[in-house]
């Protein structure tokens, strides 16, 4: 369903990305890891249609990229970012709400559709509330049920088998201001959704917490993919000094990926 | 609290708000209705209600009106009466664009000045009245040739200032602003310029342009910006949805399903077109797009859904208080309601700076 062939990117002379190649199928969850500087971000931005590639092909649904309507994309992928800012005094749903401006469908049933999703990650509580005035976990909690809004097609509900069929969520460090419970509650979750025909690709930090969720884990340095593949395959400790310049200790894990320490 | 229970609750609220901010912008409307009534009857000529309802009737049943009655029918009719009617259009296209502006630039603290609308208008209708008043000849269309210049001047301003905001990836927010620094400050020694130059009579003409007037309106011109102000009004309107995804940032605006390029060229160009239009009639009117959104913002949230019509309701009911002030604080004399609306708009526009640097914003 996405497929990113020989992908080179560049920004005034300087090579950003070189060479990537990427395939997802619905359900895949691809988890991009690599050094601060190395492109990950860059490449998810890439993957939403936010850059613009200097050479190589981007097809998502057996379709260019570059010839898909915003409009029509935004039904189809959703992008949360690291850093989420509201600058006025929007209240948690009206942004939910604004997620679903773009479907036909009720007042009613948009609403029952919030509801679900905010049940489902713990945000109805902050219905009413500032999204300025949220705290950092709240306000990531917040977007990622937006997005997940925003792919749901108005006639299947939440709980549908094939709700998120062939859809595409990229996620920018989903975790990073998450508490040790919802750190692992948002995994689960976003692997659920996954089990729906949700494909992801999630750039993260946190090897740790994402790679026993990741069907696919491609390792990015200096802008290249250094390797790729299933976790158990990329992650070596060869593969991680080359990426991250130090020798990392690899506790092996009965059936997972082997916990990564200094 | 099950989901669907949840969905109940939260769908009673939205309806209620609904309700109630759709009250509300009612409720705004009323209060231009009353202060129209009181606009018509107030000023240096006071009129009651009991004489213009008189004169009406007399005017509706085709009766002939006394010698007074006739004086007192001209000052409601053609004085009054078009001059109310053009502080709603007025008020509305720049509280609106102030509203567009500030969400488009996602910086309560905006202004349609920003960009350099106001100066280019000045600069060029300061350039057209030094004309006018040298060439005695030109006397005669002197008015049109001011507003006119005024309106193009403001496009132009405007032109040049998204020229050198353009980029590959569209027009940048933080160049924009700078750029309009920039055509502000040449334009402000542009009109420096002129007034150096300009003679007395020119002079004075000058300065009282750029203090923004009612004075001077006739049925002509309201009817020029009141069939032009209907569609302006009209896209105002309908930017609401997009003006809310913008204030989430571009690219969040763009995984959306905006066309960000596209609604950003669309809302900066009927910010442009709509106070070039006020300007160019009205002279400059500073402080209304700043000040109107903020108190509509305070009083029917950020929601642009909502904001955007209180901000035309509420634009309309300023100038309306400002155009009564203006003509019954000092009568017979009338303060260029310009003056009214920044002696007003600036001390407000202060305790927002410090309101803001105390919420760190």
């Amino acid at each position: 369903m996405f497929e990113m062939k020989d992908i080179f990117l560049n920004y005034r002379e300087k090579s950003i990305l070189q060479n990537i190649s990427l395939s997802l199928s619905s359900g895949d969850f691809v988890t991009v890891i690599g050094e601060n500087g190395c492109g990950k971000s860059t490449l998810l931005r890439c993957v939403a249609g936010l850059h613009q590639q200097t050479s190589g092909s981007i097809m998502f649904q057996q379709r260019n990229l570059e010839q898909w309507s915003n409009k029509a994309l935004a039904k189809e992928r959703a992008f949360v970012a690291q850093n989420n800012q509201v600058h006025f005094a929007f209240l948690t749903e009206n942004l939910l709400k604004l997620a679903r401006s773009e479907q036909v469908e009720t007042d009613k049933q948009s609403t029952l559709l919030i509801c679900e999703l905010a049940e489902k990650l713990s945000i109805s509580h902050l219905f009413g509330r500032d999204v300025r005035t949220l705290s950092g976990g709240e306000r990531q909690r917040v977007f990622i049920a937006k997005a997940l809004l925003q792919l749901l097609p108005s006639n299947k509900p939440n709980n549908h088998q094939l709700a998120y069929q062939n859809k595409l969520l990229l996620l920018d460090e989903p975790t990073s201001a998450l508490d040790f419970r919802f750190q692992k509650a948002m995994m689960d979750l976003v692997q659920e959704f996954c089990q729906k025909g949700l494909a992801v690709v999630c750039v993260s930090h946190d090897m740790n917490l994402v790679l026993p969720y990741a069907s696919q884990v491609v390792l990015l340095a200096q802008g290249r993919c250094l390797a790729k593949g299933e976790a158990k395959d990329v992650i070596t400790t060869e593969n991680l000094s080359d990426c991250f310049g130090v020798t990392p200790k690899l506790i092996p894990q009965i059936g997972s990926v082997p916990y990564i320490t200094h | 609290m099950s989901a669907d229970s949840l969905s109940v609750t939260l769908h009673a609220t939205l309806t209620q708000r609904h309700k109630k901010y759709g009250r509300g912008i009612w409720l705004a409307a009323g209060l231009g209705v009353f202060l129209i009534l009181v606009g018509l009857q107030a000023g240096s000529f006071a009129q009651s209600s009991f004489d213009m309802l008189q004169m009406l009737i007399k005017k509706i049943t085709s009766q002939d009106l006394t010698q007074q009655q006739d004086i007192h029918w001209y000052i409601f009719s053609e004085l009054r009466a078009p001059r109310m009617v053009m502080a709603i259009c007025v008020g509305a296209l720049l509280a609106m664009s102030g509203c567009a502006m500030q969400g488009l630039v996602r910086n309560p603290l905006a202004d349609p000045g920003l960009i350099g609308i106001s100066a280019g208008a000045a600069a060029a209708a300061a350039t057209t009245l030094a004309l006018v008043n040298h060439f005695p000849e030109l006397e005669k269309a002197g008015q049109y040739l001011v507003a006119g210049s005024a309106f193009v001047g403001a496009l132009l301003a405007v032109w040049i200032v998204l020229l050198v905001a353009k980029t590959p990836m569209g027009t940048a927010i933080s160049s924009l602003i700078l750029a309009g620094v920039a055509v502000n400050a040449l334009a402000g020694t542009h009109i420096g310029a002129i007034s150096y130059m300009a003679n007395d009579d020119a002079l004075r003409q000058i300065t009282y342009w750029t203090m923004g007037s009612l004075g001077g309106i006739d049925w002509h011109k309201v009817s020029f910006v009141g069939a032009l102000s209907v569609p302006a009004i009209g896209l105002f309107l309908h930017l609401r949805k997009s003006l809310n995804m913008l204030a989430l940032g571009e690219n969040e605006a763009q995984c959306m399903g905006l066309a960000v390029a596209k609604h950003k060229r669309l809302t900066l160009w009927l910010v442009a077109f709509s106070v070039a239009l006020a300007t160019a009639l009205c002279g400059i009117i500073g402080f209304v797009g700043l000040v109107v959104p903020h108190i509509a913002r305070t009083l029917f949230g950020a929601d642009h859904q909502y904001l955007m019509p209180a901000c035309g309701v509420l634009g309309g009911v300023l100038m309306l208080v400002a155009d009564i002030i203006s003509r019954t604080l000092f009568p017979p004399l009338e303060i260029p309601i310009g003056i009214v609306t920044s002696a007003v708009g600036a001390p407000f526009f202060l305790y927002l700076l410090a309101k803001g640097k105390a919420e760190h914003v």
